[in-house]
């Protein structure tokens, strides 16, 4: 373990591994963990799905269900912490080590006020409870200082708030105690981007005026730089490089660290092609004994695999570790990797005079009371791709799902293919529209029937053009998309994150649309297995011509996939033009925002 | 930053969109008056199905009060007789009227075997025997049960577990006559520990009586007590408001009460409710094993000698007592789930 | 954005309540031993319904395993004979109860809409009212064998399969893969069957068993008061209707059909608990 500098460690973490028990045989989910967090520090822990992050957050708390062991040292302000009992542990949480968790709409009591919840933590000088008055005042203060201001809240109930104000109450509760340390569990992934940066930058006036530790847990790395001093990245379980944020930024020395950067798309401009990471993240059991990262490494050599690695300084700095043997070896060629700007985009004039596929005009929907989408009006031409962006709430995925024909505009026009969706069409005109366009849904965990093979979900939609030669179709369909033909048998459990959303994509073509809306179709997949994805339906637009709307709230996607933008807010479209100009030099106060909230 | 799924889409359809941002406060009064008010219509119909369809079940039954009344060897006309001074062959839709004319002003008629007013035997055989028998089943069986299925949950997995588990399948179930058949026939006639026929001379003796029957009705709930007790808490436990609270660093007695408890309560209450309402066909059983006088068994007599007014007005009251405990479960849950009185649509 | 499933380290508990395999065997014997005295009376030593009035409620004995009743019929046998009612009529009342629901189940949660509203308001009257006790006054009354009982216990059994197929329904209705059945053009009716369907295939299974749970017991009830079976049957509630008084003389008359009948319902019950944990099980590994 080395000292970073000479601050006392609120906490250290020394060689922390937890394992599960399946059947007697231990299998380890995280292994060697090193960690320390200096008083007042801000560190951040990146990873994707399957890197152990969140198992380290909770077993730091010793939250970890049963099943699972942990072995190694831990510190709380130079005490062991490692083996304490429950009760000991119990007078720890919330007065000295504290966590905020993800979700804010499942963190909190449904049936309790946010006072009540917030509040009952406190004790007086001697040890009492709070009497009603007092718990009342303590509450509007607590509240004011996550930025609540309104002290009505403490009165609400969890359910009649919004997303980010619940984050907000969910924060204050974690530090009601006035811990030293507070470890954020991913707390801003629920939110939009918008509410993200007031949230980071409220943990970071936290930190400021009460002196807390932070300990983020995230995926998203440009989060991790913006609010964290130091970063450790973690893949598979270990901690594979650890640095400072600016020096990670600039010069990172682990291949997966780099990569990791790359795949990101940028939000400057547009690149030639999203960097990708081939293969998957090992499961736990199925780790490779040599680097874990080799499978999957540009640079891996016979001697990566052979024996375990263990961490090395970088460069002499004893600030930046990293878990790699070629360090040195491959220190040039990593930062040569820079992504291919892609040249000015081809205004393809024939586009512009072909006559659109899709155009609406003032359409809007309403349900009940609640108005969705207030008159978009917006225009899809031949082979080009088309953003629509904004973030929940703002009526894209309603205005999608009315291209599509998922639901009819309460209002306007909507034209597909020629085809008038706000009337009544005829089965005739529907076969039309669905072979006009068709969608790509988000959640690549429900967009595929759990009980139907791969193979005949996509029949299914075979079927639907015509009923000859399923089989051979099925199979090219899977190829289109870089999926091996025997996949077709599989069942959609058995496949990955990217691999499902892929199907899914096979699926839009089965039909041979002019058109695919892609709703979120990447947000809910590692940032890895996003460039495979994206570069995917580049490729297929390149090839085929086919035309795209996507939909995202994500601007740096919209900038790589899309010629031009919509921006939404609230229902209606703010802005629009072309993606380079929407991006550079935006002119509604809504698209300056957006892009303000990003973190940089 | 990204956004998961369930939260963008549903917010686009505009149902959750108020989960987003602040809502502007619902009148929670006027949602608890109309959830209130569709219950009692629809309990008012309840009523009226239930009385009804008996009513035209037993009418269009063959024979009548007036054979159980004048016996085998009556002769025709003594069998007119009898059933003109009933108004039996008056049209079925004048019957039914003067039935729900006279039950709106609470005279439920005279039982036609009994000789007495039908309000009266029902009271009685309900007071001295069906409810106490009630309450105590009850009591024997809703507190242990959430009790053990507390322990149940906070040890889930262990031998503790399994064992509470194994047993519950068992009680939970055996159909009710075969418990009070065991029962009676163990600890009553080859134990003799408490009597088993009969409802006793009244006061304590005749709680001596109930001590079996209300054993045997407990025993089916106490295992279902325990076992819907015990998945709804480890529901509650698994959830993310545990661990944080957990994370928090409060007590064991916290965590139990305010977030277990109280989040199992809207569950438990609808269960409970419905729970009583399934008992009533177990009473009927149970009375009959053991002799009891009561509700049950007056039931079953009045059904074998076709006393239509006794049967209507057991069937009316029985009908009113189901409605009720729907009408209070309600209340209950409206008063611990605030979500309810905002008119969100929660799971019971 | 964390995704879950495969690579996920999963953080909640995964072992749910698990039955250890003994009793699920155990469960899975008595119903196969239930089977085949449904399908093979002729293995029963006697005729159940032979008269022997110098037999009398004698106990057990070599000659007659279980003794005999109070009219001198070999309780073992009547026994047996009585398997084909306890399983075929609450198994008719289970496959009816679930195939009524699912239909009217899935097209109130499919459609939504007034029919949802028509069909809602009928349920939450059917559920205030006790199938068993509605059973018991209109059997009585009108002496009606079992068709009408079986009737009465389907439609007031209804609502709680209803209640389950309705929120099966609506959860799945709104799933991507519904939607992007609609998107492809799939008709409403190919959609509840071939999608909808095939996903519900485990939880209908382990229903069934539920169901006829609920069904032996309510069935044998109805027997135990008199009703619904003609007298002398050797069904097992009636057989412990009839031989109630003679508990003291051979209990055997009265214990063997009650063992038998919570046998099979215990057994039936841990089944269908089984099954629908494991399906649970499976829908938490996406």
């Amino acid at each position: 373990m080395t000292l970073i500098d000479d601050a006392p460690a609120v906490l250290e973490v020394a060689g922390l591994s937890v394992h599960a028990h399946r059947r007697d045989s231990p299998i380890s989910i995280t292994d060697d963990i090193d960690i320390r967090v200096a008083a007042g520090e801000a560190v951040a822990i990146v990873g994707e799905s399957g890197s152990g992050k969140s198992i380290t957050a909770r077993a730091l708390m010793h939250l970890l269900p049963k099943e699972l062991t942990t072995e190694g040292e831990l510190n709380l302000h130079g005490r062991s912490i490692s083996g304490i009992s429950e009760a000991a542990m119990r007078k720890l949480r919330g007065t000295e080590i504290a966590l905020v968790m993800q979700d804010p709409f499942t963190m909190l009591n449904p049936l309790e006020t946010c006072g009540a919840q917030l509040t009952a933590v406190l004790r007086d000088e001697n040890g009492k409870t709070l009497s009603r008055a007092e718990r009342r005042s303590e509450a509007v203060r607590r509240l004011a200082e996550v930025g609540i201001t309104d002290p009505a809240v403490a009165q609400r109930y969890p359910f009649e708030l919004s997303g980010g104000m619940r984050q907000r109450v969910g924060i204050a509760a974690a530090i009601a105690g006035k811990p030293r340390i507070l470890i954020a569990d991913e707390p801003t992934t629920a939110l939009d981007v918008t509410t993200q940066s007031e949230i980071l930058e409220l943990l970071h006036q936290l930190r400021v005026t009460h002196g807390i530790a932070l300990v983020l847990i995230t995926h998203d790395l440009r989060v991790a730089f913006s609010v964290a001093d130091r970063v450790y990245v973690m893949y598979a379980g270990e901690i594979v490089e650890t640095a400072r944020s600016a020096m990670l930024d600039e010069a990172p020395a682990h291949p997966y660290t780099a990569n990791l950067l790359l795949a990101e798309p940028p939000l400057e401009h547009r690149v030639e092609k999203l960097a990708e990471i081939p293969g998957s993240v090992p499961a736990p059991g199925e780790r490779p004994t040599g680097c874990r990262f080799a499978p999957r490494c540009t640079w891996a050599t016979q001697e990566c695999t052979t024996a375990p690695v263990a961490l090395t300084e970088v460069d002499g700095d004893s600030s930046h570790v990293a878990r790699c043997v070629r360090i040195d070896e491959i220190r040039a060629s990593l930062s040569d990797r820079v992504p291919v700007i892609a040249g000015p985009r081809d205004e393809s004039q024939d586009a512009r005079a072909q006559s659109p596929v899709i155009t609406t005009r003032d359409a809007a929907r309403t349900f009940g009371e609640k108005v969705a989408v207030v008159g978009a009006t917006i225009e899809v031409r031949p082979g080009e791709s088309v953003g629509i962006v904004g973030e929940s709430g703002s009526g894209k995925t309603t205005l999608a799902r009315m291209l599509v024909g998922l639901t009819r505009p309460s209002s306007g026009s909507v034209r597909v293919g020629g085809i008038e969706l706000a009337g009544s069409p005829s089965r005739a005109e529907w076969e039309t529209v669905r072979n006009t366009v068709q969608m790509v849904f988000q959640d690549p965990y429900s967009t595929l029937n759990p009980s139907r093979s791969i193979g005949s979900t996509l029949r299914d939609a075979l079927r639907m053009v015509s009923t000859s030669d399923l089989d051979n179709r099925v199979g090219e369909l899977l190829e289109r998309v870089g999926l091996p033909t025997h996949y077709a048998r599989r069942m959609p459990v058995q496949l990955s994150g990217g691999e499902r959303q892929r199907v899914s994509i096979a699926r839009g073509l089965a039909r041979e649309p002019d058109v695919l809306v892609c709703d979120e179709v990447v947000s809910a997949l590692d940032v890895s297995v996003q460039a495979r994805v994206l570069n995917l339906l580049r490729d297929l637009q390149r090839d085929t011509g086919l035309g795209f709307v996507f939909i995202t709230h994500d601007l740096a996607v919209v900038r790589q996939m899309t010629d031009r933008v919509y921006v939404m807010n609230r229902g209606v479209v703010v802005e629009h033009g072309n993606t380079d100009d929407v991006l550079d030099s935006p002119t509604d106060a809504y698209t300056q925002r957006l892009l303000a909230s990003i973190p940089r | 930053m990204s956004a998961p799924a369930a939260i963008s889409a549903a917010s686009e359809t505009g149902v959750v969109a108020s989960q987003r941002r602040p809502k502007a406060r619902r009148s929670s009064t006027g949602i608890v008056l109309r959830l209130i008010l569709t219950r009692l219509l629809t309990s008012l119909i309840v009523l009226f199905v239930v009385t009804f369809v008996i009513f035209l079940f037993v009418h269009a039954a063959p024979g009548g009060p007036e054979l159980a009344l004048a016996g085998v060897d009556a002769t025709p006309e003594q069998l007119a007789a009898i059933r003109a001074a009933y108004h039996l062959d008056d049209p079925l839709v004048l019957q039914y009227f003067r039935f729900i004319s006279g039950a709106l002003g609470g005279d439920l008629g005279a039982s036609i075997t009994m000789r007495e007013p039908v309000i009266t035997v029902v009271s009685r055989a309900a007071t001295s025997v069906t409810l106490p028998l009630i309450v105590m089943a009850w009591m024997l069986s809703v507190i242990p049960g959430v009790t053990l299925g507390y322990l149940s949950a906070r040890k889930r997995g262990s031998i503790t577990d399994r064992v509470i588990l194994t047993a519950t399948i068992l009680g939970a179930t055996a159909p009710v006559f075969a418990v009070g058949m065991f029962v009676s026939y163990v600890f009553g006639i080859q134990l003799g520990w408490l009597p088993f026929l009969g409802a006793g001379d009244g006061g304590l003796d005749t709680l001596r009586h109930l001590v079996l029957p209300a054993v045997t009705i407990a025993v089916v709930l106490l295992a279902s007590a325990t076992r819907v007790s015990r998945v709804r808490f480890i529901q509650v436990i698994e959830e993310d408001q545990y661990t944080f609270a957990r994370a928090r660093g409060l007590s064991r007695s916290y965590l139990w009460t305010r977030v277990v408890l109280k989040n199992a309560a809207v569950h438990l209450i609808t269960w409970s409710g419905s729970l009583v309402i399934g008992l009533i066909a177990g009473l009927i059983i149970v009375e009959q094993i053991y002799g009891l006088p009561g509700i049950g068994t007056l039931l079953i007599k009045a059904i074998g000698s076709r006393d239509i007014p006794l049967i209507q007005g057991i069937t009316l009251l029985i009908a009113i007592g189901v409605v009720l405990i729907n009408l209070v479960v309600d209340l209950l849950c409206i008063w611990v789930d605030p979500r309810i009185r905002k008119g969100m649509e929660v799971e019971r | 954005m964390t995704a879950p499933a495969t690579v996920a380290i999963p953080l909640r508990t995964e072992k749910k309540r698990r039955l250890p395999p003994i009793t699920i065997s155990i469960a899975f014997a008595v119903l196969a031993i239930a089977l085949v005295m449904v399908f093979f009376p002729q293995i029963a030593p006697y005729d159940p319904n032979f008269i022997d009035a110098t037999a009398i409620l004698q106990g057990p004995s070599p000659a007659h395993l279980l003794g005999t009743d109070q009219l001198g019929r070999d309780v073992f046998s009547r026994v047996i004979a009585g398997a084909g009612t306890a399983v075929l009529a609450p198994l008719l009342l289970a496959t009816g109860t679930i195939v009524v629901a699912v239909l009217l189940g899935l097209a109130a949660g499919y459609a939504r809409g007034w029919v949802d509203g028509v069909l809602g308001r009928v349920i939450d009257v059917l559920y205030a009212i006790p199938a068993l006790l509605v059973a018991i006054v209109v059997v009585g009354v009108t002496g009606g064998g079992f068709t009408m009982a079986l009737g009465i216990l389907l439609i007031f059994g209804l609502p709680s399969p209803f209640r389950l197929f309705r929120a099966a329904g609506m959860e799945r209705v709104n799933l991507p893969y519904m939607e992007a059945a609609r998107a492809i053009g799939l008709s409403h009716l190919r959609i509840i069957f071939t999608q909808l369907l095939p996903t519900l295939r485990p939880l209908l299974v382990s229903l069934l068993f539920l169901q006829f749970t609920y069904g032996l017991i309510e069935v044998s009830s109805l027997s135990f008061l008199g009703l619904g079976v003609p007298p002398g049957s050797a069904d097992w509630g009636r057989m412990m209707f009839e031989n109630r008084a003679t508990l003291s003389s051979n209990v055997w008359a009265t214990a063997a059909p009650g063992l038998a009948l919570v046998l099979l319902a215990v057994s039936t019950n841990v089944i269908g608990d089984w099954m629908y944990n494991s399906h649970e099980m499976k829908e938490k590994h996406r």
